[in-house]
C-alpha cells in the first residue's frame, strides 16, 4: 500500500536519509525500529509531505506522492501522529477533532462518540483545553484527531514514549483496534518490547538506512541482532 | 468634561481596534506583518468617502456605506493575498514585510494620482451632529456609534472564532500551522480568508472615521504605526488583547493631547516599553509565538572571495576619481550613495549578524544627523565636533534604549525600534522651538580644510568607506563571533559562556553611533536637516538596501545601496508614478531573489564554480 524506494532527504547540508527502501502491505502494522536518531521520524515527516525529498519516491495506493503538500496527502488518506503529538494547545477536545474532521472513506467515518469508546478518558473532558491535559490524555487526543480524517495508513511516531504503563497498555490496545478496523499502521519505535505482540513486520533503520527487515517474530527470535541495532 | 473624553476616547479605541484587530489576525494565521494595513485602513477612508458620498445622509445610508465599503476593501486583501503574498509564504518573514511595503508603495501612489494630495473630509450630517443626553451630557450620535463598534466587533469576532469550524481553524492554525495541514486543512484558503477578513475591518474603520478623521494620503503609515503599536502591546495574535491595548493608547492620546500635546508620542512609547519589559509578550500574548526569531534567515557568509575584494577595490578607486571629472552633479549622488552605503551597513550590522532587526533605522540617523546641526547652530562648534557631538549624542542614547531594546527579538523588537523611530520623528516635528519643526534646520555647511566640495567628499569617501571597513572587521573580531553566536543559538551561546545580553547591547549601540555619523556627514553635505530624514520611509530605504542586497552577503549595503539608490533617482527623474514602479520593483526582487540580490549572485557564482570544476575534472 505504501511504497518507498531509494529515499534520500537533507537538513540542509547533513544527509539524514541515504536511501530509504522498505514497503508496508495493506492492513498490515509494520514497525519501524532504530535508535535515538536513526531517521525515524524524518521518514514519517517525509511521508507525510512535512520534509521534501532530494530524491527517491514514495507511492501510496499506486500513486506518486513525493514532493505534494501535506493537506493532499491527508486527503489521499494518510494519517499521521507526530511525535511531539502537536495538540492544539487553545483548543478544546472537541475542537481539536473537530479540526481533523475529513469527509467519510469506503462507506466509514469515525464519530467522536465512536473514539471515545476507545479512549474513555477522552470522553469525561471534552471541554478541556488542549494545553490543560496530561501527557498520556494528549497522546489519545492526536491519535483521536487523526483518525478523525478517516485514514487508511496510520503513520504513529513513538506513541509509547514517556508514558506510563499503564496509558502504554491503553495505547497497545488502541493500535488492535485499528489492526481490527483493517487500517494499516506504520508504528516507528524505539520500543521493542511495545511493538512484539503489534506488529506483523518490521524494519530496522540505523543511521539513514535500512539494515534488516522481516517478520516481527524473527526479529523477536534472534538476540544479537536485537542487540547490534536496538538498545535492549 | 472627563466623562465627554472618556467617551471621545473610547471612540477613537473602536477605530483604533478594528485596525489592529486585522493586523493581528493575519499575523497570526500567516504569521505575515502586514505593512499595508494601514495602507488599507487609508483606502478604506477614500472608497468609503466616493461611496458614502453617493448614499442618502442617513444612519441607514452611513452603516450600508461602511459595510459595502468594507466588503470592498475585504475583496481588495483577497486579491492581494493571492496575487502577491501566495507566493512569498516560504521567504524569510523580513522579504514578505518588504513585499507588503510595496504595496504600501503602490496604494499611496494610486490615492495621489486618484485625489492628489487633496484633503478628502466628509461633513458630519444632521443625525450624527444630534446628541443623546447621558446623565445630563449631551453627546453626539456619531461618538455613542463609534464607541459601540469596537466592542460590537470584538463580540462578533469572539463569536467568530470560537463558535465556528472556520475559527476553531484559525485558531489552529495560528498555534501550529503545519499541523493544520498535515490534517487535510487547505491552508490558502484558511489565509486568503483571514487576509479578506482582516483588510474589510481595516478598511470598515477607514470609513467609520471619516466624519471625524479626514483622509490623507499619509494616514497609511501613521495608522499602521498605531497598529504595530497595540498589537505588540495586546500581544501579537491576541484579539482581545488588542482591544484592551487599543483602549490603553485611545485614552493615553485623548487626555495626553490636553496635558503634554507635544509628547504623546513619546508617552505613548513609554508605556510600550514598560509593557514590554514587565510582559515581553504583550499583554494577552503567548510565549514563544511572535516572540520567535526573524525565523529562517540564512547564515552569514564567512569572509569575502578574492573577486569581491578586487571588485571593492577598483568600485573605491573609481570613487576616489569622481572629483576629476564632476564636481556638481554627479559628486553629490556619490556622496548620497556613499552615506546610504555606511547607513545601511550599521543597520545590516545590528540584524545580520546580529540577529535583532529594525524597523526604525532612521530614528540614530535623524539623532546624529539633529545632534549635529543642532550644536554646529547652537554652540557654533565647527562641523568635526558637531558631527562628534552627533554620534556621542546617538551612542549614549542607543545605550539607554538598548538596555531594554535588547530583551526583545524578533516582530517584536522590529515593531519596537519602529515605535522608537516614529517618537524621534514626532519630537523633531512638534518641538518646533527647538527643531525648527517642519522648516528643520538650515545652512550648515562644512568648514575649515573641507570647505570645498572636493575636500568635503574626501571626507565622505574616507568616513564611509572606513566605517563600512571597521564594521565589517569587528564582525570577524572575536567580538563578532560571539555576536553571532548569540544570534544562531542564544542559549547554547549563554552555556558556553558568552555573555548575550551586553553583547546584544554593545552591538546595538555601535550600530546606533554608525548611523548617527552617516546621518552627520548627511546634515552636511545637504546643509539641512528635516524631521523626513527620520521618516519611515527612510528606515525602510535602508531596509530594502540592505535585504536587496541580500542579508547574509557582507557585501550587500554596497551592493543594495548602489542598486537601490540609483534605481530610485532614474525613477523619480523619469516618472511620477516612481512610487508605483519602485513598490512593483520590490515585489518583483522579492518574488524572484528571496536572498536578496547579493545572494542570488553569489549562488549564481558558486554554481557557475561547480560547473566550471566539474568540466575540468
Ligand atoms: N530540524 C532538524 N535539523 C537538523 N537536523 C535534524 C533535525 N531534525 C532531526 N535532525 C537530525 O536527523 C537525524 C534523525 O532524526 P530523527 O528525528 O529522524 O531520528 P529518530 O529516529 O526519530 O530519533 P528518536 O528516536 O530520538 O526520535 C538526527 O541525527 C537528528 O539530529
Ligand atoms: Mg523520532
Amino acid at each position: 500500500m505504501l511504497e518507498i524506494s531509494k529515499l534520500v532527504v537533507a537538513y540542509g547540508q547533513a544527509t539524514i536519509l541515504q536511501g530509504v527502501e522498505f514497503q508496508v502491505r495493506q492492513g498490515e502494522v509494520l514497525a519501524l525500529l532504530g535508535r535515538n536518531g536513526a531517521g525515524k521520524s524524518t521518514t514519517l515527516k517525509t511521508i507525510m509531505g512535512l520534509l521534501r525529498p532530494v530524491s527517491g519516491h514514495i507511492s501510496f495506493a499506486g500513486q506518486n506522492i513525493d514532493g505534494i503538500d501535506p493537506f493532499r496527502i491527508a486527503r489521499l488518506g494518510i494519517g499521521y501522529v507526530p511525535e511531539e503529538r502537536r495538540i492544539f494547545n487553545e483548543l478544546t477536545v472537541m475542537e481539536n477533532l473537530e479540526i481533523g474532521r475529513q469527509q467519510a472513506r469506503n462507506g466509514h467515518a469515525w464519530s467522536e462518540e465512536e473514539l471515545f469508546e476507545i479512549f474513555p478518558n477522552l470522553g469525561g473532558m471534552r471541554a478541556r483545553r488542549g494545553g490543560a491535559m496530561s501527557g498520556g490524555e494528549q497522546q489519545m487526543l492526536t491519535i483521536a484527531r487523526t483518525l478523525m480524517g478517516n485514514p487508511s495508513l496510520v503513520l504513529l511516531d513513538e506513541p509509547s514514549e514517556g508514558l506510563s504503563p499503564l496509558i502504554v497498555e491503553q495505547m497497545a490496545e488502541a493500535i488492535q483496534i485499528l489492526k481490527r478496523r483493517g487500517i494499516t499502521v506504520l508504528l516507528a519505535e524505539q520500543n521493542l518490547h511495545f511493538t512484539e505482540y503489534l506488529a506483523d513486520d518490521a524494519v530496522i533503520m540505523e543511521k539513514g538506512r535500512i539494515v534488516w527487515s522481516g517478520a516481527m517474530k524473527s526479529l523477536m527470535a534472534d538476540a544479537t541482532l536485537q542487540a547490534r541495532y536496538l538498545a535492549v | 468634561m472627563i466623562l465627554f473624553q472618556i467617551l471621545t476616547a473610547l471612540g477613537t479605541a473602536s477605530s483604533l481596534f478594528l485596525v489592529a484587530a486585522g493586523l493581528t489576525v493575519i499575523f497570526g494565521v500567516t504569521r505575515v506583518v502586514n505593512f499595508a494595513h494601514g495602507s488599507l485602513y487609508m483606502l478604506g477612508a477614500y472608497v468609503g468617502w466616493v461611496v458614502l458620498s453617493h448614499l442618502p445622509q442617513t444612519i441607514f445610508g452611513f452603516t450600508l456605506g461602511c459595510l459595502v465599503t468594507a466588503a470592498i476593501i475585504g475583496v481588495l486583501g483577497v486579491l492581494i493575498e493571492i496575487c502577491i503574498l501566495r507566493r512569498l509564504y516560504r521567504v524569510p518573514e523580513l522579504y514578505q514585510l518588504l513585499a507588503t511595503f510595496g504595496v504600501v508603495l503602490i496604494a499611496g501612489n494610486v490615492v495621489q494620482l486618484l485625489w492628489g494630495t487633496r484633503v478628502v473630509t466628509l461633513p458630519r450630517a444632521a443625525w450624527m451632529q444630534a446628541t443623546i443626553s447621558v446623565s445630563g451630557h449631551p453627546f453626539p450620535v456619531y461618538s455613542v456609534v463609534m464607541m459601540v463598534v469596537g466592542p460590537l466587533v470584538l463580540l462578533a469576532l469572539w463569536l467568530l472564532f470560537s463558535r465556528t469550524r472556520w475559527g476553531a481553524l484559525v485558531r489552529a492554525a495560528t498555534e501550529d500551522r503545519e499541523m493544520v495541514g498535515a490534517l487535510g486543512i487547505r491552508q490558502n484558503i484558511l489565509f486568503t480568508t483571514v487576509f479578506g477578513l482582516g483588510a474589510a475591518l481595516a478598511g470598515l474603520s477607514g470609513a467609520l472615521s471619516l466624519p471625524q478623521v479626514a483622509a490623507t494620503s499619509q494616514m497609511a503609515l501613521s495608522a499602521v504605526s498605531d497598529a504595530f503599536v497595540i498589537v505588540v502591546i495586546g500581544g501579537l495574535g491576541s484579539v482581545t488583547g488588542a482591544f484592551l491595548a487599543s483602549v490603553l493608547i485611545a485614552v493615553l492620546q485623548t487626555f495626553g493631547a490636553i496635558i503634554i500635546p507635544q509628547y504623546v508620542m513619546v508617552a505613548v512609547f513609554s508605556v510600550m516599553a514598560v509593557v514590554l519589559v514587565l510582559r515581553p509578550n504583550g499583554l494577552l500574548g503567548r510565549a514563544g509565538k511572535g516572540g520567535r526569531a526573524m525565523g529562517d534567515l540564512p547564515k552569514l557568509v564567512e569572509g569575502a572571495t578574492k573577486l569581491v575584494i578586487g571588485l571593492g577595490v577598483i568600485a573605491f578607486i573609481a570613487a576616489a576619481l569622481v572629483p576629476a571629472f564632476d564636481t556638481g552633479y554627479v559628486l553629490s549622488i556619490m556622496q548620497d550613495a556613499l552615506i546610504a552605503m555606511l547607513f545601511a551597513a550599521s543597520l545590516h550590522f545590528v540584524m545580520g549578524p546580529g540577529g535583532m532587526p529594525s524597523f526604525g533605522h532612521a530614528a540614530w540617523f535623524g539623532i546624529g544627523a539633529y545632534g549635529a546641526a543642532l550644536s554646529a547652530s547652537s554652540w557654533n562648534l565647527p562641523m568635526s565636533e558637531s558631527i562628534v557631538f552627533g554620534v556621542v549624542t546617538a551612542s549614549i542614547l542607543a545605550a539607554l534604549v538598548g538596555s531594554f531594546m535588547i530583551r526583545l527579538s524578533g516582530i517584536y523588537l522590529a515593531m519596537l525600534t519602529f515605535a522608537f523611530a516614529q517618537v524621534i520623528w514626532a519630537l523633531a516635528t512638534q518641538m518646533t522651538g527647538f527643531t525648527g519643526g517642519d522648516n528643520g534646520i538650515l545652512n550648515l555647511w562644512p568648514d575649515g580644510v573641507f570647505a570645498s566640495p572636493t575636500a568635503f567628499y574626501a571626507l565622505v569617501l574616507a568616513l564611509c568607506a572606513g566605517g563600512v571597513l571597521v564594521l565589517r572587521r569587528v564582525l570577524f573580531s572575536p567580538f563578532g563571533f560571539a555576536l553571532r553566536a548569540t544570534r544562531d543559538a542564544s542559549a547554547r551561546a549563554a552555556a558556553s559562556g558568552i555573555p548575550v545580553g551586553p553583547v546584544r547591547h554593545v552591538a546595538f549601540t555601535i550600530s546606533g553611533g554608525f548611523a548617527a555619523l552617516s546621518g552627520g556627514l548627511f546634515a552636511f553635505a545637504k546643509g539641512s536637516v528635516f524631521p523626513t530624514y527620520i521618516n519611515v520611509s527612510h528606515s525602510i530605504d535602508a531596509l530594502i538596501i540592505v535585504l536587496l542586497g541580500g542579508i547574509q552577503t557582507m557585501a550587500a549595503p554596497v551592493v543594495g545601496a548602489l542598486v537601490y539608490t540609483g534605481l530610485r533617482d532614474y525613477l523619480q527623474a523619469a516618472t511620477t508614478i516612481w512610487p508605483m514602479l519602485l513598490g512593483i520593483a520590490i515585489i518583483v526582487i522579492v518574488s524572484l531573489f528571496p536572498q536578496g540580490i547579493g545572494g542570488a549572485a553569489e549562488h549564481w557564482w558558486a554554481r557557475l564554480g561547480s560547473r566550471a570544476k566539474s568540466k575540468g575534472g
